[in-house]
């Protein structure tokens, strides 16, 4: 509050300082001034420090005019009209040339024109008609009332408002245009002020002729616009247009007339012509060096670009080659310009592909695509590329431009990464090939062994002796182990039988592994509704028959089995980035399962030997088993595209976990398809 | 009419489940008679009562394996189906596959019963067991007959 009435109290001070130097340059009784800063100062205020210090341009405007001998209604009057003229010139300038302290662009000295000629047109009118009402001014010279009161304040909102809005900002940027030394701003400033002076004193008494001097003064102005920038233009402006005012205003100089119109008329010609003709020469020279500036910066990017870059004429002639260009090749820019960029044509590229690629490019569409070019150094190197063309502004195609990466490395790895990928794949077939051929193979001459060793000991047990029929027992018995060896393992073998994946409800799966292990073995909660996944039922079916059936193998005999299954969606990287951006949720794409138990658990130590194949953690005497279950769930979930994992405490119970897609993983991969 | 003993004829090339399901058969029904080619070769040859097959009986029933030598059982059972005097025999494909894509093909080419021979002789004994009731007892043949009207049996 202190603040901003301090911040009042300043600007108070200064519009009544300001108004008495106007008075300086008045004309008749210091009424009549062609030039009233104080306009500036207000609009100013305002600009910089917004709406809430109008009261002080008011309160300002009162003292000042009741300070001049009006009476306090009039002054009354006058500071209401003012603040009317002040509030519309802040407005036009903030709503149609927010960033006018740059002076970058012609359209914001046209704002910045418009707003200095329409706001103080309310208040002259308001002034003029109060004056005449109140019988200060006859009604005869009211036209030339408006049109000064007019004048007076627009020139001093066009004077004051560019020129400080442009030191003002100074302030902030110390390099508004280092390229301008504070030399060469004085020099300039005190030269042209002194010239100025000299002008319009007319020391040689030339009066009316002195008019051709005038012109010099708007060169002067014009070279420190095109030199000095905006700082030298405002300078400028200010160092011509004061001397004039005081000096005319003195009676001295060209624009002295017969008649007190005339001379006013050239004054405010002088005044605004010089300003305009500054302030828009700075403009354009600001907005072509912006141009000229980005011109540069893109010439330079592509100049600097790591991408080889050609640009060719609507013929295919090359006009332009980058340096990553030659580095690329080998050729030169001056070798390569005005060739047709075929000359690095290895002949790899198909016919249909140039066709393809000359459509899509005069169609106006870019072309991506990879090449085989050959080199200056007959090295072949391959390049990704992409071609687009450029339009002039008729829409026509003035130049194509290709970029390219050079791919070779990469095209190397491919093809290493390819083989290795396709010798896998054999290696892998081969290998389930013969698993597959073994298994069958050896289960004939085992169902032999075992068949006929049953045979015997249901046919010949009463003529065989006691040790005999543990013999027996055992042949018999180690070939069901086998059998039951066998038989995993082809299911384990078999899980790439091209089984169909199909909406595969987990609750029945689970309720129907459990009725198949006994109601009374088992006791599951499933805990939550399970998911319904994409996969192969059968398959399916085995993974919760191995893991149910651990549980139930496994259970500790101290206390009563209880298993939990539960399953939640899991956030994926994708999931949460939408989350953490507060985009809408897709739907889970996996699931988590856990299958809970309180059996007798697994040792850590053991815990990394769970998914091997044939291991086994306990001996055939104490648990029977194949070591295959594990091994085929992992083996299962992995080609469903989850991922299956033990938590396990010894004595308080395991935790099994798996996860499974929503949606099947991409089936084939591309090298099959090759 | 003169009954006679049913007879079957067996298509695999492992002689030891041969023997094996002969003995098997004896403790279902020792009338049983069994015949035995060890692939679809001989089995045609056997069937048509070609070389030394002229004096062949027509068999009440076959067995056969799939994986065979010269001619599997896939082929074979084709070659069976396409004869007309030949196709009215019901073929049981007696094999270690379990796989489903050789099930759904055996029946689709009209094999009377897929059965995956079994680990233990019991089990054996129980499905031939039940294989005698379906098409090999003396009920079931007339109910066939009294449908089909054929006396061939």
């Amino acid at each position: 509050m202190l603040h901003s009435l301090g911040r009042g109290a300043a600007i108070v001070v200064l519009y009544i300082l300001v108004a008495q130097l106007g008075l300086l340059f008045s004309f008749i009784d210091g009424n009549v001034s062609p030039i009233w800063l104080p306009s500036g100062v207000s609009v100013l205020a305002l600009l910089v420090f917004g709406r809430r210090v109008l009261w002080a341009c008011w309160l300002a405007n009162v003292v000042v005019s009741v300070g001049g001998g009006m009476s306090l209604p009039v002054a009354l009057v006058f500071a209401c009209g003012n603040c009317v003229e002040y509030l519309l010139a802040a407005f036009l300038l903030q709503r149609f040339a927010p960033r006018l302290e740059h002076f970058g662009s012609l359209r914001d000295v046209g704002v910045l024109l418009l707003a200095g000629g329409v706001a103080p047109i309310p208040a002259a009118l308001c002034a003029t008609t109060t004056l005449v009402l109140v019988n200060i001014a006859p009604v005869q010279v009211s036209p030339f009332v408006a049109l000064t009161w007019w004048a007076g304040d627009a020139v001093g909102i066009l004077i004051l408002v560019p020129s400080v809005l442009v030191w003002y900002r100074l302030r902030e940027k110390r390099a508004l245009q280092s390229r301008v030394s504070v030399a060469a701003l004085s020099w300039y400033g005190g030269g042209s002020l002194a010239l100025a002076m000299l002008v319009f004193s007319d020391p040689l008494s030339l009066a009316e002729h002195g008019m051709v001097l005038v012109y010099a003064l708007f060169l002067l102005v014009m070279w420190g616009a095109l030199r000095l920038g905006i700082l030298g233009a405002t300078l400028g402006v200010l160092a011509v247009v004061m001397p004039a005012v005081v000096l005319t205003a003195a009676g001295h100089g060209p624009f002295v007339r017969h008649e007190l119109n005339d001379t006013i008329l050239l004054l405010m010609g002088f005044m605004v012509v010089s300003l305009i003709m500054a302030l828009a020469l700075s403009a354009v020279l600001i907005e072509r060096d912006t141009a000229a500036e980005q011109a540069r910066v893109l010439s330079k990017a592509v100049e600097q670009s790591a991408s080889a870059v050609i640009i060719t004429n609507p013929a295919g002639q090359i006009t332009y080659v980058n340096p990553a260009f030659s580095a690329l090749t080998g050729y030169e820019s001056a070798e390569a310009i005005g060739q047709n960029p075929r000359f690095l044509k290895s002949g790899h590229t198909s016919g249909n592909e140039y066709a393809s690629l000359w459509k899509a490019i005069i169609d106006g569409r870019s072309w991506r695509g990879e090449f085989l070019n050959i080199c200056k150094d007959r090295s072949l190197v391959w390049e990704q590329m992409t071609i687009s063309p450029l339009r002039d502004e008729n829409g026509r195609i003035s130049h194509f431009v290709s970029t390219a990466e050079d791919i070779t490395q990469r095209k190397v790895n491919e093809r290493h990464l390819r083989d290795a990928l396709e010798r896998a794949e054999r290696a892998r077939a081969e290998l389930e090939r013969i698993t597959f051929a073994i298994t069958h193979t050896l289960q004939e001459p085992l169902r032999s062994i075992s068949g006929f060793a049953q045979l015997l000991e249901r046919r010949y047990t009463p003529v065989l002796d006691a040790t005999a029929q543990g013999y027996l027992g055992r042949v018999v018995n180690a070939t069901e182990r086998m059998y039951h060896l066998f038989h995993d393992l082809m299911h384990y073998v078999m899980v790439d039988d091209g089984s169909p994946h199909q909406p595969v409800g987990l609750e029945t799966v689970i309720g129907n592994v459990c009725g198949a292990l006994g109601a009374d073995a088992v006791s599951v909660r499933v805990a939550g509704p399970l998911p319904v996944v994409m996969a192969a039922e059968r398959q399916i079916h085995h993974v919760f028959e191995h893991i149910l059936g651990n549980s139930v193998k496994y259970r500790d005999s101290e206390r009563p089995l209880e298993i939990i299954v539960s399953a939640w969606p899991v956030e994926t990287e994708e999931s949460r980035i939408r989350k953490a951006n507060g985009l809408p949720a897709s739907a889970a794409e996996y699931w988590e399962l856990s299958i809970q138990d309180n059996g007798i658990g697994i040792d850590p130590v053991f815990q990394p030997k769970l998914f091997m194949l044939f291991s086994r953690l306990h001996t055939i005497d104490d648990y029977d088993g194949t070591g295959v279950g594990l091994a085929y769930c992992r083996r299962v979930i992995e080609r469903h595209g989850g991922r299956v994992w033990i938590e396990s405490r010894l004595g308080v119970g395991t935790t099994v976990h798996l996860t499974l897609p929503l949606t099947l993983p991409a089936q084939k991969s591309e090298v099959e398809e090759r | 009419m003169q009954r006679v003993q049913p007879l079957i004829l067996m298509i695999d090339d492992n002689i030891a489940d041969i023997e094996l399901t002969r003995e098997a058969l004896r403790e279902v029904d020792f009338r049983i008679e069994l015949e035995s080619v060890r692939d679809g070769f001989d089995a045609l040859a056997y069937l048509r009562r070609q070389g030394h097959y002229a004096n062949s009986r027509r068999p009440n029933l076959i067995f056969m394996d799939l994986n065979m030598p010269r001619m599997d059982g896939r082929e074979t059972l084709l070659m069976l189906k396409a004869q007309d005097d030949i196709c009215d025999i019901p073929v049981i494909v007696f094999s270690t596959s379990e796989s489903p894509f050789d099930v759904r093909e055996s029946y689709r080419n009209h094999a009377a019963a897929f059965v995956t021979k079994p680990v233990t002789i019991e089990e054996l004994i129980e499905k031939l067991r039940a294989i005698h009731t379906l098409w090999l007892t003396g009920s079931a043949v007339q109910s066939l007959q009294h449908l089909t009207g054929v006396m061939g049996y």
